[in-house]
Formats: structure tokens, C-alpha cells, sequence
């Protein structure tokens, strides 16, 4: 995707009730699915570029809200499970998604000082989620409050394809947290890191453009 | 970024005796047996000539002496540092009274087949030929830079140095676990924690430097091989060493980082010739030493060789006045009666 390319459209439709982590929960049936693509890299130091000049990573969105909670279903493929980080030269597959904390102006690579990004990174190896803030590169801090750690997932690889379902009160739970207002739309951006023999980790990852979030 | 004051330490190879009571002091102290520290030898004692901990470090590289950082490669704990076992102490030693179940110490997982390995694994097995063969005991601990390559390496500044002392630390609530600091040590001194999912290293007992209290290999050690001071103490016995007789030197200085931790290189019985004449030359090739130990990186090895031959000299002059009932400040230094002759903090 080039940088003139309009951003994806991602809608989280309001759907009342209860809805549960099962990808298979009937809320995903009808909810409309937009892909996105992984266009950009960063080169970091020292990191291994094992991946091909011409690879097309992309995943798959999907979004939805009851009104309380909000909910993210995330399909990519992956040829292998990589969920540990158990020896030195072992890394674990990693997904992140990103929203400007409060202005819309955040800068696509972490945010920057007076501009901060919330961060949702989910990896492989985790027990849950991480709620981040980073105010620019080299600079993402996990929230330290227990308040922050209010985020669920699902996670499942089959088949080479990684399902991941994240969830969040849609309300902010700290000042570490963006808030999901119906009505309303948000920038948001995705970044990958394949595991494994790939060993991506921190920079050296796989990222979109900004895309649009609309809550409906 | 400049230090205010950098703490450096002399071990001195010619008392090194090999008993790893360094290593075990700092074991005991700082990572025990606790789950992902198993393997962890933030001071460890190795043979030279020897493959060294983790196997074969002197070849894998590092941030400023590698061309293709990406090719750095990061050791496997099975494969470089071997894995960890125990033994069936409970069952030998009678500690819970009674008849002893077993009558022999078995380590479990058995450390078998070719790949099999260990911290000391090669202990005394060195080179040479009989009656020539060699070796030296090598204790070592995190060289605290003044070019940490960790530093430089991680993208994210949670390994720092301290400007109070110059001791190079990881951030342990910074680290995120990328191991680009194991990849930019090229004395492979950092460790990774696989339970906690970062990196942890030699902390030079900061805690004690900050009491004015020797770190605890050196403190520990039996042959009082160590000294510890700051580098700009021109009293402390660390200056004298390095500065003023110029007796101790860098372990590989060419990797570029300019380590804080010097050592003086070993004497060594003379070598014999075939019909077992006794020659002039040391036991230990003067040669293998310059490959180890040298001043500064730019320094080519014919000067590291002329060095080695220069410092050997000193000491042995020096040793010589003092066997004529002459003094020798140098060897004072070097045979401290006191914890405070030798550790100035």
C-alpha cells in the first residue's frame, strides 16, 4: 500500500449483549472484515533480516461493541507457532495495535514526546496483553498501573493461521488508556513480528499505515 | 557519555589458583539456583587455552568488532552454556537423619554425548605437548566498559553506565528481553533469564562500591588475586598496576570496547627441550598470551608480544630485588596483607 492510498476503513458495529472471546461468537458472523497491509519496516541494528524484499504480510480486522466493551478479531498467517521466548535465540510472535493517546497528530513510529501513542501489544508467550504509552522511539513503557491491565484475549495458531481476539472496556481505566466513545472515529495502526528463525522483536517488525477506526 | 569516576579491577593470573571461590560467591550472592539463573555464571573461572563460558565466546562477536552485526549469533543454553543439572545431595547426605539411600553423587539431567557442557567444562585440559603442556586459570566478570557495546546495542536504553562509578547495569524494569546486549557483548558477559524474559549481568556489587566494600569475587578469593579502585586514585593499588608499572593489561583490547578490568599475565615454569634440557622460554607461549592480552585495541601483535616480555621482566627484576633483601613497591602490591592493601573504594 502506498502512503497515497486511503486508509482501510475498520467499523465497530454496535451489537447489544453479551459477547465472548470465541472467535467463533456469533457477533464476528455479520461483522464486516477489512485487511490490512504491513507496508512499512524499520531496519533495526543488529537485527536479521531474514525476510524476503517482497513479502506481503497483511492480517485481517475485524471490530465490534456492545456498548461496554470493545472487541478486536485479528486472523494472519504465521507457518509456524512461535510461543516462547524460553532460550537466547528463541522469539516469540508478537501482534500490537496503536492509537494516538489524544491527538490525532501522533507520529506513526511510537508517537512522540507531546504526542503519545496507546499501544495494546499482545505476544505469543504472554499471559495477557500489555498496555503501553510511548512518546516516541526506543520509549514504550508498559503502564505500571493494575488499573491498565484490564485487557483479554483469546489467542489460537491453527493450521498457520494465528486467531487473536483482544478486548477492552471501552471506557479509559487510566490516563494510560484511550477511550472508545460511540459516534466517533480514531486513527489506528498495526505492527507483526514473526518469531522463530525471524527472531523480529522491539524496531525490527513489520507495521501499517494509519488506518480508521469508527465506532458506531 | 563521560563517568565521573570509573571503578577498574587488577587480577593478578600469576595466584589464581583455580578454586572458583569467586564463583561461587557470586553465585550464591547474586543468582543462586533460582529458576533461569541456573546457568548464570556472572563471574566464572575458565581454562586457558579453552573453549571458555559460553563455549567458544572469544569467536561469536560483537558490536564494535563485528562487521555484519546481523551475524552475530546468539548462544543456546543447551548448546553454549550446557544444561544446568543437580545432584541427588538429599539422598548422599544424611540431612535428614538416618542411613543414606544412595552412596554416589549423580547429576540429573547427565551431562552426556559430544555436545554435553558446562561452566569449567575443560577445566586444566589446555594445550601443548608432554612435557611442555600448559595452561592458566582466566577468572572473568563484566569488563564495565568505558565503550559499552551493550549500551550502544540496545535500542531501547535499558542497559546504562553509571556516572558515579562507571559500573554498566540493565535496567530491569527497562529490558524487554531483545538480547541485542548478548549480541553486542563480544565477552558474551551478559546472560538471558528465560523465566523473567530479559537480561541480567554482573552488577560489580554496586551495592557494597557504594559502601566503600570490595565487590565479592574479590573479597572472597583465597589467593587475593584482585584489586579494585577508581581509575583516577593515582594511591589505590589498581593505579600503580596499570599505570605507573604498567604490569597489567586488557583481555582482548582489539574487540574495541576498552575494558575497566585488567589482568597481569601469567608466569609459567620453563619449557624443556625434547632430550629434556630445561630452556629459557616460559612454559606458556609468550604468543598465546599476546592472542589474549594487550594494552589497546590498535596495538598490533608483535607489541603485545614485546609487552608481555616487558612485564614479565619487570616482575621478575622486581622479584629479584626483593630475594636480595631489597625493596620493591611493585611487589608489595602484589603480596597485600590486608583486605584495605588491596581493595580501595
Amino acid at each position: 500500500m502506498a502512503d497515497s492510498d486511503p486508509p482501510a476503513e475498520i467499523k465497530a458495529a454496535y451489537t447489544p449483549g453479551t459477547i465472548s472471546l470465541d472467535p467463533e461468537d456469533p457477533v464476528w458472523h455479520n461483522a464486516p472484515e477489512t485487511t490490512i497491509i504491513f507496508s512499512r519496516r524499520l531496519n533495526e541494528v543488529g537485527a536479521r533480516t531474514t525476510f524476503l524484499p517482497d513479502e506481503v504480510r497483511q492480517a485481517k480486522v475485524k471490530a465490534a461493541h456492545n456498548g461496554t466493551d470493545i472487541f478486536f478479531f485479528y486472523q494472519w498467517n504465521a507457518a509456524s507457532e512461535n510461543n516462547s521466548v524460553g532460550d537466547y535465540p528463541i522469539f516469540a510472535d508478537a501482534f500490537a495495535m496503536e492509537i494516538p493517546l489524544f491527538t490525532e497528530e501522533s507520529p506513526l513510529w511510537m508517537g512522540a514526546m507531546d504526542k503519545p501513542v496507546n499501544i495494546i501489544f499482545w505476544r505469543a508467550d504472554l499471559p495477557a496483553p500489555e498496555n503501553i504509552v510511548a512518546g516516541g522511539m526506543g520509549t514504550p513503557q508498559t503502564s505500571p498501573d493494575a488499573a491498565s491491565r484490564n485487557i483479554r484475549h483469546y489467542q489460537k495458531w491453527e493450521n498457520g493461521t494465528w486467531s487473536l481476539v483482544i478486548t477492552r472496556p471501552m471506557a479509559a481505566a487510566s490516563e494510560n488508556q484511550v477511550s472508545f466513545a460511540r459516534g466517533r472515529s480514531y486513527r489506528i495502526a498495526f505492527a507483526n513480528w514473526k518469531g522463530g528463525a525471524y527472531a523480529e522483536r522491539g524496531g525490527h517488525k513489520i507495521v501499517s499505515e494509519w488506518q480508521a477506526l469508527s465506532i458506531e | 557519555m563521560p563517568v565521573q569516576k570509573q571503578v577498574r579491577m587488577v587480577a593478578d593470573l600469576n595466584k589464581c589458583l583455580g578454586c572458583h571461590t569467586c564463583t561461587m560467591a557470586c553465585k550464591t550472592m547474586w543468582t543462586d539456583r533460582n529458576k533461569g539463573q541456573m546457568h548464570m555464571y556472572w563471574n566464572n573461572v575458565e581454562t586457558q587455552p579453552g573453549q571458555g563460558y559460553p563455549k567458544n565466546w572469544e569467536t561469536l562477536g560483537g558490536w564494535f568488532n563485528t562487521k555484519d552485526k546481523n551475524s552475530i549469533p546468539l548462544p543456546g543454553i543447551n548448546e553454549s552454556y550446557g544444561t544446568p543439572w543437580e545432584y541427588n545431595y538429599g539422598e548422599v547426605l544424611k540431612t535428614n537423619g538416618g542411613d543414606a539411600p544412595a552412596s554416589v553423587l549423580i547429576p540429573n539431567p547427565k551431562p552426556l554425548g559430544g555436545s554435553a557442557y558446562a561452566s569449567n567444562w575443560d577445566e586444566d585440559v589446555g594445550d601443548g605437548k608432554f612435557p611442555n603442556s600448559y595452561y592458566f586459570y582466566l577468572p572473568r566478570i563484566c569488563n564495565h566498559c568505558s565503550d559499552p557495546p551493550c549500551v550502544d546495542a540496545c535500542p531501547r536504553q535499558a542497559v546504562y553506565k553509571r556516572k558515579e562509578d562507571g559500573i554498566v547495569l540493565v535496567d530491569q524494569k527497562r529490558c524487554r528481553g531483545y538480547r541485542y546486549c548478548i549480541k553486542g557483548c563480544p565477552y558474551k558477559k551478559i546472560y538471558y533469564n528465560p523465566e523473567e524474559k530479559i537480561s541480567q549481568k554482573c552488577i560489580f556489587c554496586y551495592p557494597r562500591i557504594e559502601q566503600h566494600k570490595g565487590n565479592l569475587c574479590a573479597t572472597q578469593c583465597v589467593g587475593r588475586i584482585h584489586h579494585v579502585g577508581f581509575a583516577d586514585d593515582t594511591a589505590s593499588s589498581v593505579y600503580k598496576l596499570v599505570n605507573t608499572w604498567k604490569v597489567a593489561l586488557r583481555l582482548h583490547p582489539e574487540f574495541k570496547t576498552d575494558p575497566n578490568v585488567f589482568y597481569i599475565p601469567p608466569l609459567s615454569p620453563p619449557a624443556y627441550t625434547q632430550t629434556g634440557k630445561l630452556t629459557e622460554n616460559q612454559r606458556i607461549p609468550v604468543e598465546m598470551l599476546a592472542k589474549l592480552f594487550g594494552d589497546t585495541a590498535e596495538q598490533s601483535f608483535d607489541e603485545r608480544v614485546g609487552r608481555i616480555r616487558e612485564i614479565f621482566s619487570t616482575i621478575l627484576s622486581e622479584r629479584e630485588k626483593v630475594a636480595s633483601g631489597r625493596s620493591s613497591e611493585l611487589i608489595d602490591i602484589l603480596i597485600p596483607h590486608s583486605e584495605a592493601d588491596r581493595i580501595q573504594v
